[in-house]
């Protein structure tokens, strides 16, 4: 069932307003009834007081025990035993009169306690507060000047911190909820007055025509509301950090935050965001522009180096000054493989070990790299099983893979790079172009809610362009992006914060 | 200014002209149209791109009294099918034909320059499967990656930057059409007309445009745009050989950026003609877009994968025959001239079949 509602004051529950049963439970079976759904949960704690004239039933795992004790377990100890007391006891705001079983059902499974008095009349309170981890550095996107804060997996505390940053009631938020079973809360977040509410309702739309019993996680999450599922190429930008998230909400876009993950998704999202990172903006813009004019060209060399390495010594030795050449048939003197071949088990090897070393412990994932960069890197080289120059080369591409801000484009165009290599293995130059040619027909006819994917570069908006790819002072660059179809395009002082991508 | 994905916008349509335009026939370009109209013939491209202005002119003409009508709504309007039919077969298989003839000249280039040895049809084959892959695009889409490919094709505008220092002004004439044996005739024009065919793609995009597309505005630009590329091509060319020596060189183009030295890489036309795949393709790509759409109106189905194959496969079993680089030329200028004298004609048949249209109404 799928339900969109306001924010409403318990916000940690799917948002909606509780729909009653066509017929009410009868009182005498309020308690058996909820009960018995929850059968076989061996979790699920009822307490009884008072001879079991009240009785609570909850999830410790959910609630927080000083609310527990302070709000519900002292009072009603402390109280007569006296019907009339009790009732008047749970007449206090804090308690909510519920009156079917499923919506009892629903409130426990959202960290409320339920309090059942006489076992006809159920009452229940917020209690929800399980223990998370504290707020930590982001491992994924580190940044070296400005904010160290970075999501966690409570939607309350990732709501406080981008809140915090935006201290307007302009900022609004949407819950939707996803999975058949989860019941993952999606919180929408936008800047009312910004926001293009028909790309709102897109994502909307999108978040209530998934069907699946269980989102994980955010990752998981936006590759079902894709345009493009069938694409290798990351369609949504995800981030773990409030200050991407608040910079990208003043551009007019959409972030999403889900319950249990600390990764916000961005709509409506192009190519060139993921080349973007906070400490392009925490530096001068001289530092900041360099910094991003080095990401794209090492976006050039991840993808083509190798091929074009490939490429030329398959096919066009004619390339390579004299002087070079030299040095390069020497390398290549003892290697019985063919180019392709020889990239193709360097890629490959590079490949194992960055896995490798992403799964394995981080001491353990040392000994990876002393494998890796001796053994495998000196040794290959000594038997004669590639040549120097190419670990070179496959070095400079791996390495420059890993300047990527964003682990996601960073994965996709590796493996993009394989294609790339191939082709040229068998038609050099020609067979390079084309995968190049098949690459960027492929980004330029991609969309992301229905807006362009590779925009500003298509449709060319030569002055977006600019600001994406480089980090024009601030001031410069007061106007929004067209891509997020913003009715408000160059009020940036409406909100006062800081950039404008 | 409409974002959406449906739009075509009016650069996409800028960039498309240039990419439309310029083709292979760039590569011989400066070499035929000095021999053509011998000395300083570069004043002659800019007379020749002022015949194209007046050509799309006409096309403005169909659009305005057409009301945006297509160019087969307006003959299926007014024609009988037994007239329509043998049209639109001649649309088809002409179109296809220049666009497997480009392929092939393209093919043919690449296998003279860097691989002697691969074999013809291997290296069209991949060529054709990455036409087929485009053509499965709907149009607007095909023109957003035509725009984004313009990207790639003006690396080759910008490496002739290193071509300035070997310019030399000495070099040039101030004499005027001089020094050709051709003579200069109506063919002699209509064969230099054929480097500026692609535009006639206007015609065809009617349906898909709107007010904010501004396509005539964007092919008048593109036009010029073209203009100064093949200007800036041939003066170039004229400074860097000399008129007598740029005669003597089958590709003059391509051959000036051997020239280009930099410390990790020389040759760099082996680079270049790799780029220029992409102005090959997209001309190639709409050209059989063009056959698609003429097929369409006899078979009135729409298929995204196996009539594309179909047309391709009919185009490149019709060009069978030529495979060697005079067979080639001689089937292209002769292409050339059929659709340089088509796409004069058919504005001129359109705009009588409007005012025939509106005759009848009245």
């Amino acid at each position: 069932m799928k339900r969109t509602n306001r924010i409403s004051r318990y916000f940690h529950v799917p948002i909606k307003k509780l729909e009653r049963s066509s017929m009410e439970d009868t009182n005498d079976s309020l308690l058996l009834n909820t009960i018995n759904t929850f059968s076989d949960c061996d979790d699920l704690t009822r307490y009884s007081l008072k001879n079991k004239q009240l009785q609570f039933l909850y999830f410790k795992s959910l609630i927080d025990k000083k609310t527990y004790e302070q709000e519900v377990l002292y009072p009603f100890e402390a109280l007569k035993d006296d019907n009339k007391t009790v009732s008047a006891y749970l007449e206090n705001e804090q308690f909510e009169n519920v009156r079917t079983s499923e919506d009892i059902t629903e409130r426990i499974l959202n960290g409320y306690i339920a309090i059942f008095l006489n076992q006809s009349e159920a009452y229940v309170i917020n209690a929800f507060g399980p223990k998370t981890r504290s707020i930590e550095e982001s491992e994924t996107e580190t940044t070296i000047v400005g904010s160290h804060e970075s999501f966690i997996e409570s939607l309350a505390m990732n709501l406080s911190l981008v809140r915090r940053r935006v201290r307007s009631p302009k900022l609004k938020v949407v819950y939707v909820s996803v999975g058949e079973i989860s019941r993952n809360t999606v919180a929408l977040l936008y800047i009312e007055g910004l926001v293009d509410m028909e790309l709102l309702d897109q994502v909307k739309q999108k978040i209530n025509d998934v069907e699946v019993d269980i989102a994980v996680d955010t990752p998981v999450f936006v590759q079902m509301i894709d345009d493009f599922p069938y694409s290798f190429m990351p369609q949504y930008i995800t981030t773990e950090r409030p200050d991407v998230v608040v910079s990208n909400l003043a551009n007019g876009k959409i972030a999403g935050i889900m319950d249990n993950s600390p990764t916000a998704f961005l709509a409506p999202t192009n190519f060139f965001d993921f080349f973007h990172s906070p400490d392009d903006r925490n530096q001068r813009w001289a530092v900041g522009s360099a910094t991003r004019v080095l990401r794209m060209l090492a976006f050039f060399i991840t993808l083509t180096f190798t091929a074009f390495y490939v490429a030329v010594t398959t096919f066009h030795y004619e390339m390579i000054p004299e002087a070079l050449l030299m040095s390069l048939a020497e390398s290549r003197n003892n290697v019985p493989f063919s180019p392709l071949f020889e990239a193709l088990i360097m890629e490959v090897t590079i490949e194992l070990l960055r896995e490798a070393g992403a799964r394995l412990p981080t001491k353990i994932g040392q000994t990876i790299g002393i494998v890796g960069g001796i053994v495998i890197g000196q040794s290959a080289v000594q038997a004669g099983l590639v040549s120097n120059t190419l670990i070179i080369v496959v070095a400079i591409s791996a390495i420059a893979s890993f300047v990527m801000p964003s682990y996601m484009i960073s994965a996709a165009l590796r493996i993009a790079r394989f294609g790339l290599i191939l082709l040229s293995g068998l038609l050099g130059n020609y067979g390079l172009l084309i995968g190049i040619i098949l690459l960027l027909a492929h980004l330029s006819t991609l969309s992301n809610l229905s807006t362009p994917y590779f925009n500003p570069a298509s449709p060319f908006h030569p002055k977006e362009l600019i600001n994406a790819v480089l980090r024009v002072p601030y001031g410069k660059n007061s106007r929004r992006p067209t891509q997020t179809r913003t009715q408000n395009k160059e009020d940036v002082k409406s909100l006062g914060t800081g950039e404008y991508e | 200014m409409n974002n959406g994905l449906g739009a075509i916008h009016p650069i996409q349509l800028f960039f498309l002209t240039y990419m439309m335009q310029t083709s292979v026939a760039i590569f011989i370009l400066p070499r035929s149209i000095s021999e053509a109209f011998g000395t300083n013939s570069w004043i002659m491209l800019i007379v020749l791109s002022g015949i194209v202005m007046v050509n799309i002119f006409l096309f403005q003409l169909v659009y305005k009294k057409g009301d945006g009508m297509s160019v087969f709504e307006i003959m299926n309007v007014t024609l009988p099918r037994m007239i329509t039919f043998p049209i639109y077969i001649v649309f088809a298989v002409s179109w296809s034909i220049s666009a497997s003839l480009i392929l092939k000249e393209y093919i043919y280039i690449i296998q003279l320059v860097a691989f002697p040895t691969t074999s013809f049809i291997y290296l069209l084959s991949v060529l054709i499967i990455v036409v087929l892959f485009f053509m499965q695009y709907p149009i607007y889409k095909m023109i957003r990656a035509a725009g984004v490919l313009f990207g790639l094709a003006s690396v080759t505008i910008i490496l002739t930057v290193f071509i300035w220092p070997d310019f030399s002004i000495d070099r040039l004439t101030p004499f005027i059409f001089k020094g050709t044996n051709v003579s200069f005739d109506w063919l002699t024009i209509i064969d230099q007309y054929r480097p500026f065919l692609g535009f006639e793609l206007c015609l065809f995009l009617f349906p898909y445009v709107t007010k904010d597309s501004h396509l005539f505005r964007s092919f008048y630009l593109g036009n010029a745009f073209t203009t100064f590329i093949y200007v800036y091509t041939v003066v170039l060319c004229l400074g860097f050989y000399s008129f007598d020596q740029l005669q003597h060189i089958i590709y003059p183009t391509l051959h000036f950026f051997s020239f280009i030295e930099f410390p990790f890489l020389i040759r760099i036309e082996n680079l270049v003609y790799s780029i220029f795949l992409v102005k090959a393709l997209v001309t190639a790509v709409f050209y059989y877009w063009i056959s698609k759409q003429a097929i369409q109106q006899i078979i009135k189905r729409e298929s995204k994968f196996w009539l594309p194959l179909c047309i391709i496969a009919f185009s490149v079993f019709i060009t069978y025959p030529f495979t060697t680089k005079q067979e080639l030329e001689l089937s292209l200028r002769f292409a050339g001239r059929f659709h340089s004298v088509l796409i004069f004609i058919l504005p001129l048949l359109l705009l009588l079949l409007l005012y025939i249209q509106k005759k009848v109404r009245k």
